[in-house]
């Protein structure tokens, strides 16, 4: 199973830096989700989020007990001068890769429980003391496609000194999550949508610090890319059955590729004069396979179009090959490559863009790009 | 009915495929020989160097160009009609 994680926030108004802070850890077997609002606004708040999320996130990580954590921190932070406090809230939420999920909230809003149809709830959580803080505590459960949602106070008071006197609240803020969430699929897309809503209410000038995390536990996409024919013809049959016998999608991209597995498969390889873009050839149809697309050119524009968008929603709503390739990539969470390294004659003579000299190169750009989105990607060179 | 095969392979597209095939439509729209002539793509045929390749029926046609498209059509299109 797989736990995507994504952050969306605002800062105050007026301020360059934000004083909520979050911090993303993978162990072994679990993912650890760090997140603190701290005292005031802009460097200060921000210094004291940092060095909380960063000590709890460490610790945990070499899995000291949570008591002696959240010692640590109330002993360590820096005391603010104006107001004699050492003062940052915590709410922490490991997930492991099974489903087992423990949080804990010391000061923050009640985090949410969105089950797989989309209904929010409260989490049922014990209070007990450490030193003198209040922690809120829980230990249950996820099943495929549920997710929680951590907040700052930022997001339950949007609207203070804006659209309403009070704030949305903890009720204001899931129903208008319940209609995001009918209407996209990531939870990129989710996170950044609440903000927006946060900010209009706030009248685009937030009082505070807004920051929503999302960790959504649902099964691990995979997606396997073969592009280039291997430059030894005897290993076409084993790049094949590699592509074929992986689980998840399957894409090719490469006319030659493509017809190399049509060979070997002994399907019939269907091409398609449609072009949705003069730029972008067309792509094709292959059965067993998700998508056909040609080679360098389309990979080259796939790049560009996930340089600009940071989920499959921002997208163009065109059906190109690059732009349907983009959004298979984006969907997926682990990307596998068959990349195989013969050279075409043709594009040795012709006058090629230079960043498209080599398939080499356009793939690396592919793998930086999808690294940076927090793709875990691998390459097999054939 | 002739069927027309146009690589749209990487090569073939830098040089020229997409405004030959928009060529070819605007003929047999023009000419109204659409019961007659279809137009189809292929992958490539292994002469990346002599594109643009076309398949006229079974003959394949190297070296085509947006440029000489036209010409090379009625060539082919007429040749079993004399």
């Amino acid at each position: 199973m797989f736990v995507e994680t994504s952050v969306s926030r605002i800062s105050k108004y007026n301020e360059e830096l934000c004083g909520d802070n979050v911090e993303i850890v993978e162990t072994e077997d679990s993912k650890i989700i760090v997140l603190s609002d701290g005292l005031g606004s802009g460097v200060k708040a921000n210094i004291l989020s940092t060095l909380t999320t960063k000590i709890a996130s460490r610790l945990l990580e070499k899995g000291i007990p949570l008591e002696e954590v959240v010692d640590t921190i109330t002993n360590t932070l820096p005391v603010c001068k104006e107001r004699q406090l050492a003062y940052s809230t915590l709410s922490i939420l490991q997930i492991f890769n099974d489903g087992r999920a423990y949080l804990v909230e010391i000061d923050n809003p009640d985090s949410f429980f969105i089950d797989s149809k989309g209904n929010i709830s409260k989490i049922e959580t014990k209070k007990r003391r450490v030193g003198d803080k209040e922690v809120r505590e829980a230990r249950f459960q996820l099943k495929n496609n549920e997710m929680i949602m951590l907040i700052s106070d930022g997001v339950t008071h949007a609207g203070v000194g804006g659209l309403l006197n009070f704030g949305l609240g903890w009720d204001g803020i899931a129903e208008h999550f319940e209609r995001i969430i009918s209407k996209y699929q990531s939870s990129n897309k989710f996170a950044e949508e609440l903000i927006e809503v946060c900010n209009a209410y706030y009248c685009m000038e937030p009082g505070d610090d807004t920051t929503t995390v999302i960790a959504y536990f649902r099964e691990e996409r995979e997606l396997t890319l073969f592009s280039g024919p291997p430059k030894n013809i005897d290993k076409d049959k084993e790049v094949v059955d590699k592509l074929i016998s992986k689980s998840g999608k399957r894409v090719i991209a490469g006319g030659t590729s493509a017809q190399i597995v049509a060979r070997e498969l002994d399907e019939e390889l269907e091409v398609s004069l449609l072009y949705h873009d003069p730029e972008i050839p067309p792509t094709s149809r292959l059965d067993g396979v998700d998508l056909v697309t040609e080679g360098l050119l389309t990979l080259n524009k796939t790049v560009e179009r996930l340089k600009n968008v940071s989920c499959q929603e921002d997208l163009p709503k065109q059906r190109d090959g690059a732009t349907e390739l983009a959004r298979l990539l984006l969907e997926s969470d682990s990307i596998n490559m068959l990349i195989g390294k013969k050279i075409n004659p043709a594009h040795q003579s012709l006058r090629l863009p230079e960043n498209m000299a080599i398939r080499k190169q356009i793939i690396k750009r592919l793998v930086d790009c999808l690294k940076e989105k927090g793709k875990k990607v691998t390459i097999e060179w054939f | 009915m002739k069927k027309i095969l146009i690589c749209v392979g990487s090569s073939c597209h830098l040089k020229g495929a997409y405004e030959i095939v928009e060529i070819l439509k605007k003929i047999i729209n023009e000419e109204e020989l659409d019961t007659e002539i279809e137009l189809g793509a292929s992958f490539c045929q292994g002469k990346c160097t002599e594109g643009v390749i076309l398949k006229f029926d079974q003959e394949m046609i190297s070296n085509v160009s947006p440029e000489n498209i036209e010409e090379l059509f009625y060539r082919e299109f007429n040749k079993g009609v004399s």
